[in-house]
C-alpha cells in the first residue's frame, strides 16, 4: 500500500458493495494504491477512466 | 552518524538554537538525553520560542501563524530573531538525536528565508551532514498539518476549541490522519473534472446550428443520442435518418401528394443541397459569372516534319508530286489485277493503262516507299497538331468569365446586389475589370492560334500533295507559347480577385442563408462519419460522467463510514487522557461525533453526571465546559494524537495554566506518568515553579530527568539556560544580575558569587578527574574549602594550557579583595573573571567525557 494513501485499506473495506457505484470506487481504489506521487495518482485514475470510455 | 547505545525510542539528545526567535547571537544548548526535560522560565523569557525551535526542527514550519489567527502579513519576519546584526544569517536550530535503534545523527535545520510578503518560509534541513527532506528518517515523522510536529503550543491547545465546526473537522482529519482519504477523493473529483471539461466534438457541436433551422428537430434526435451508450453501427443508422429527415425539412420535402418526392437516398440528398445552395447563392449574387477554368499548364509544340523534307529531298520533285495520284490508281481493285490495257483513268487516253505501265508504277511506288511513310506520320502529326490547337482554343475561350462580356447594366446590378448584401461594390468592379483584361489575353491565344492552324492545315496539304512543306511552323507556335504564358499571368491575376470576391459572398450569404439549414445540413452530410464517431465518444464520455459521480457518492460514504471508526477510536484515546488530567469529575468527555448529514461537521459532545452512576447527559462540549476543562479538552485531543501518531517525543509548552492549579498534580502524577510509562521523551516548559518542580521531583530524580532554568538577561544574546542540578551554572546566573552594580555592595555580592563559582568550578574539574582515572569522587567529595586550597590540584588539569592557568591564578587575587570594604573590584574586571569562567567551563565540559560532574 503506498505512503501516500495509508488508509486506503481502511477505505476499501467499507467498499464491498456489489452495486455499480461502490463497484466502480473500489476500482478506482484498487488502482492507486501503488501511487507514490499526486501525478501517480492522477494517472492511475485517468487508466481507469480510459477504461471506461472505450465504446 | 555516530556512536551506537542502547535503543531508547527516537529521542532528542541535545538541542542548539541560534537566531530563531527569541534566541539570539549566542548559540545556545541544552542537553536534553533523559526520558523527562522539564523548562522552568518566567514570562517571556524564551520558553515557548525553545518549544517552537523544536516545531521548526521538525517541520521547517511555524503552527503559529495558521492556527494563532490574524493575517500571514502579520507574520512577516517573524521567526529571525529581531535584534540580529542585518547581514547575519545563521539562523538554525540544530539537534543530536538517537533513533530507534540507538544510533545518534547531527541534524541541522537552517532558515533560508523568513516568512515574507507573499512568500513562504523556506529552510534547509541537514542530516549528518546531508541534505534531506524531513527527520522521518530518524525516527520524527511529519504529520498532517496544521500540527506538523508533536509539539503542544498554547495556540495548538486551544485552536480545535476556538476553531468553526466546519474546519473542526479538517483538524480532526489531520489528527487521525485521515486527510489522504480526502486528498484521493478530491483527485477523483478533479479527475472528473477534467472529463466533463472535454468539449464533445466539432461535428457533434455543429449538430446545435440545426436548432431554429426547419431540420431543429434532427437536432434534438440527434442531440439525444448522446443520452445511452450506443454502437458505432446503431449511430450510424441513427444518424443517417435524421440527416435525410433534416434534408428533407430544409428541402421542402414533406412527402405531400402534390408536392416534391421524399429523398431517400443521401447522395441524392447532397446533389439537392448542392444545387439548392447554389440557387440560393446566384439569387444574392450571380457568382457563377465570374466562374473561369485555369489556361493549360503547356502550350502546344510543334510537329516534326523533318523526316519528310528528307524523305522528299531524295526523290524528284516532279514525279513525287505524282506519287498519290498513282497509289490512288493502285488502290483500286480493277487496276490492281489489271491483265489488259484500259483507258487512263486520270487522262482519259485510251488503252493508255497498261499491265506493264502498272508494273511501272508499283515500281516507282517501291522506290518512294519512304517518302510515302514520311507523309503519312507527318499527315498524323500535323493532324494532332490542328486538335491540340483547336483544344487550346476552346481551353483559352473558359477561362474568360461570363462577367466579361456584360453590359453596363449588367455590371450595375452586380454593384447593387453586392451593396445590398453589405459589400464592397469595388470588389465586382474590379473581377469585371481585371475580366476585360482575361479576353484581352484571350483573344490573344485565339488569334495566335488560329493563325498557326492555318499554317498547320497547309502544311497538311503540302505533305498530302508530296510538295514541299513552306516556312517554318516554330515562329507561329512560339507566338502561341507567349500568348498562353500572358493569358496564364492575366488569369492568375484575375483569380485572386474572383476568389476575394467569391469569399466575401460566401461568407454573407452563409449569414445570410443561415436559417435554411441547407448549409447547415450539407456540412453536417459531409461530415457524416465524424459525426457518428463524435456521438459515440459523447455518449461514452456522459455515461463515463455518470459513473464518476455515482462512484464518488460511494466514496463518500466509505469515507464517512472510516471517519466515524476512527472517531470512535479516536474519542476512547481522547477519554483516557482526560481522566488522567480530571479524573473522578462529573463532567466528562462524552466523543467526538460527526454530525448527522456529513462529514464536513464534527461535535465534541461532554457528558454532565449528577453522580458517578448515573447516566450522564450529553451537551455540546464547547457550550458547557469551564475555561479550565475546555483546556483539559485540548491537551486530550493533543495527547490523543501523539498517541495514535506514534510520537515518541513530545513537547509541551505551558500545558496547565496558571488558573488551573487544582489539576497541576494530576497533570504530572497521571498525565506525565502515563507519557513517561509508554516510553515516550517528554519535554514540558512551564512558566509555573511548582509545576515544573514537582514534575522533576516525580519523574525526573537519577538520570530519568533534565531540569533548566531559562533567562533572557542579554536580549541580543539571546536566552541563557542552566541545569537547576547546574550549582555552578546557577551561581553564574545569579552574579550576572550584580556585576554592573554601580554600588560597591552590589559588586561585592558579584565578587563573592563568583568566588563561590570558581571554586564549584575547580572542585567539579577536580572530582571528574578523580571519577575518570579510578577513583569515583562525587563534587562534595572534594573537602578544600577556598580558591587557594583548591588551585593547587586543578592547576594540573587544565585543558587551556597557560592561559587557562594564569587565569586560575587570577581568579582569587581579583575575587578575594572583594570581601573587604576598601578594594571592591569595578564592574570591568568582574565581567572580564565571570567570561573567563564561563570560558574554561565549557572547555572543560566538552573536554570530559561526559562532561563535568554536577
Amino acid at each position: 500500500m503506498s505512503d501516500l494513501l495509508p488508509n486506503l485499506d481502511a477505505l476499501l473495506a467499507q467498499l464491498s458493495g456489489t452495486t455499480a457505484g461502490p463497484r466502480d470506487a473500489r476500482a478506482l481504489a484498487e488502482a492507486v494504491a501503488e501511487a507514490k506521487t499526486d501525478e501517480d495518482l492522477d494517472d492511475a485514475l485517468d487508466a481507469v477512466i480510459a477504461t471506461w470510455r472505450k465504446p | 552518524m555516530t556512536a551506537v547505545t542502547a535503543p531508547t525510542g527516537p529521542r532528542l539528545v541535545s538541542l542548539e538554537v541560534r537566531g530563531f526567535r527569541a534566541f539570539g547571537t549566542e548559540a545556545r544548548t541544552l542537553q536534553l538525553d533523559a526520558p523527562l526535560v522539564v523548562v522552568h522560565a518566567g514570562n517571556s523569557q524564551g520558553k515557548t520560542s525553545l518549544a517552537e525551535a523544536i516545531e521548526f526542527l521538525i517541520s521547517g514550519l511555524s503552527s503559529r501563524r495558521d492556527m494563532l489567527g490574524g493575517s500571514k502579513a502579520e507574520y512577516h519576519d517573524s521567526l529571525r530573531n529581531a535584534h540580529l546584526p542585518a547581514a547575519d544569517t545563521n539562523v538554525y536550530v540544530a539537534a543530536v538525536v538517537r533513533d530507534a535503534a540507538g544510533i545518534t545523527h547531527e541534524v541541522r535545520r537552517e532558515l533560508l528565508c523568513d516568512f515574507g510578503q507573499g512568500t513562504e518560509c523556506d529552510s534547509r534541513l541537514l542530516i549528518d551532514g546531508v541534505e534531506a527532506d524531513n527527520l522521518d528518517q530518524v525516527g520524527f515523522p511529519l504529520a498532517d498539518p496544521p500540527v506538523r510536529a508533536p509539539v503542544l503550543l498554547q495556540h495548538t491547545l486551544r485552536h480545535v476549541l476556538s476553531t468553526e465546526p466546519k474546519q473542526r473537522v479538517g483538524y480532526f482529519k489531520a489528527l487521525l490522519s485521515l486527510t489522504d482519504l480526502d486528498r484521493f477523493r478530491e483527485r477523483v473529483r478533479a479527475a472528473r473534472g477534467r472529463v466533463e471539461a472535454e468539449q464533445p466534438g466539432s461535428a457533434l457541436r455543429q449538430v446545435r446550428a440545426l436548432a431554429g433551422t426547419p431540420a431543429a428537430s434532427a437536432s434534438d434526435t440527434l442531440t439525444a443520442l448522446v443520452k445511452k451508450p450506443i454502437t458505432a453501427e446503431v449511430a450510424a443508422i441513427a444518424v443517417e435518418r435524421a440527416l435525410l429527415e433534416a434534408g428533407n425539412a430544409v428541402l421542402g420535402r414533406r412527402g405531400d401528394p402534390d408536392g416534391p418526392a421524399r429523398l431517400v437516398d443521401l447522395d441524392e440528398l447532397r446533389g439537392a443541397l448542392s444545387t439548392a445552395l447554389e440557387e440560393q447563392r446566384e439569387q444574392a449574387f450571380p457568382l457563377s459569372a465570374f466562374t473561369v477554368e485555369l489556361p493549360p499548364d503547356q502550350a502546344p509544340t510543334p510537329p516534326d516534319l523533318d523526316l519528310y523534307r528528307t524523305a522528299l529531298t531524295g526523290v524528284d520533285q516532279h514525279i513525287a508530286q505524282h506519287t498519290p495520284v498513282f497509289e490512288a490508281v493502285l488502290a483500286v481493285d480493277e487496276y490492281a489485277a489489271l491483265d489488259h490495257p484500259v483507258d487512263c483513268p486520270v487522262c482519259g487516253t485510251g488503252d493508255a493503262l497498261t499491265p506493264d505501265r502498272l508494273a511501272v508504277l508499283r515500281e516507282h511506288l517501291r522506290r518512294t516507299q519512304s517518302l510515302t511513310d514520311a507523309a503519312r506520320s507527318s499527315i498524323d502529326a500535323l493532324a494532332n497538331a490542328r486538335r491540340d490547337l483547336d483544344r487550346l482554343i476552346a481551353a483559352a475561350a473558359r477561362t474568360a468569365p461570363a462577367a466579361a462580356s456584360w453590359s453596363a447594366e449588367q455590371l450595375t446590378s452586380a454593384t447593387d446586389g453586392l451593396r445590398d448584401l453589405g459589400l464592397d461594390p469595388a470588389l465586382a468592379v474590379d473581377a469585371h475589370a481585371r475580366a476585360g483584361e482575361l479576353i484581352k489575353a484571350v483573344t490573344a491565344v485565339t488569334t495566335a492560334a488560329t493563325t498557326v492552324r492555318g499554317a498547320v492545315e497547309r502544311a497538311g496539304d503540302a505533305v498530302a500533295g508530296r510538295h514541299s512543306v513552306d516556312g517554318d511552323l516554330t515562329a507561329g507556335y512560339e507566338d502561341v507559347a507567349a500568348a498562353l504564358a500572358h493569358l496564364t499571368k492575366v488569369s492568375t491575376l484575375y483569380v485572386e480577385t474572383a476568389t476575394t470576391l467569391r469569399a466575401a459572398v460566401d461568407a454573407v450569404t452563409r449569414d445570410r442563408t443561415a436559417l435554411s439549414g441547407l448549409r447547415e445540413v450539407a456540412d453536417l452530410l459531409n461530415r457524416r462519419a465524424e459525426l457518428v464517431a463524435d456521438i459515440v465518444t459523447e455518449a461514452t464520455r456522459q455515461q463515463t460522467i455518470r459513473r464518476l459521480n455515482t462512484a464518488e457518492k460511494a466514496l463518500s460514504t466509505a469515507a464517512g463510514a472510516v471517519l466515524d471508526t476512527r472517531f470512535t477510536q479516536m474519542s476512547d484515546t481522547i477519554t483516557k487522557w482526560w481522566t488522567t488530567i480530571r479524573p473522578d469529575e462529573l463532567v466528562g468527555f462524552g466523543g467526538v461525533k460527526r454530525r448527522a448529514g456529513g462529514t464536513l461537521f464534527v461535535n465534541l459532545v461532554a457528558d454532565l453526571r449528577i453522580d458517578m452512576l448515573s447516566t450522564p447527559v450529553t451537551r455540546e462540549a464547547l457550550g458547557v465546559y469551564s475555561d479550565s476543562q475546555l483546556n483539559a479538552l485540548g491537551l486530550s485531543i493533543f495527547l490523543a494524537r501523539t498517541e495514535l501518531l506514534g510520537s515518541r517525543v513530545v513537547v509541551l509548552d505551558d500545558p496547565i495554566p496558571g488558573s488551573d492549579s487544582d489539576h497541576r498534580l494530576t497533570f504530572v502524577q497521571d498525565t506525565l506518568a502515563e507519557l513517561l510509562n509508554a516510553g515516550v521523551q517528554v519535554i514540558v516548559s512551564t512558566f509555573d515553579g511548582k509545576l515544573a518542580e514537582w514534575a522533576y521531583s516525580s519523574h525526573g530524580s537519577s538520570s530519568n530527568g533534565l531540569s533548566y532554568r531559562l533567562d533572557l538577561i542579554d536580549v541580543i544574546a539571546g536566552p541563557e539556560s542552566t541545569q537547576t542540578a547546574d550549582a555552578f551554572g546557577q551561581l553564574m546566573l545569579e552574579a550576572q544580575e550584580s556585576l554592573n552594580s554601580p554600588t560597591a555592595k552590589g559588586r561585592r555580592s558579584a565578587c563573592n558569587t563568583l568566588r563561590s563559582a570558581a571554586e564549584r568550578l575547580a572542585k567539579q574539574i577536580i572530582a571528574t578527574n578523580l571519577t575518570q582515572t579510578g577513583t569515583p569522587t562525587s563534587v562534595a567529595d572534594v573537602k578544600s574549602k577556598n580558591l587557594g586550597d583548591l588551585l593547587p590540584r586543578v592547576l594540573p588539569l587544565v585543558v587551556g594550557g597557560n592561559a587557562e592557568q594564569g587565569q586560575w591564578k587570577l581568579f582569587p587575587k581579583v575575587l578575594n579583595p572583594g570581601s573587604h570594604d576598601d578594594d571592591v573590584p569595578p564592574p570591568g574586571e568582574l565581567k572580564q573573571t565571570a567570561k573567563n569562567l564561563r570560558k574554561i567551563a565549557k572547555a572543560h565540559q566538552s573536554h570530559w567525557p561526559g562532561g563535568l560532574l554536577q
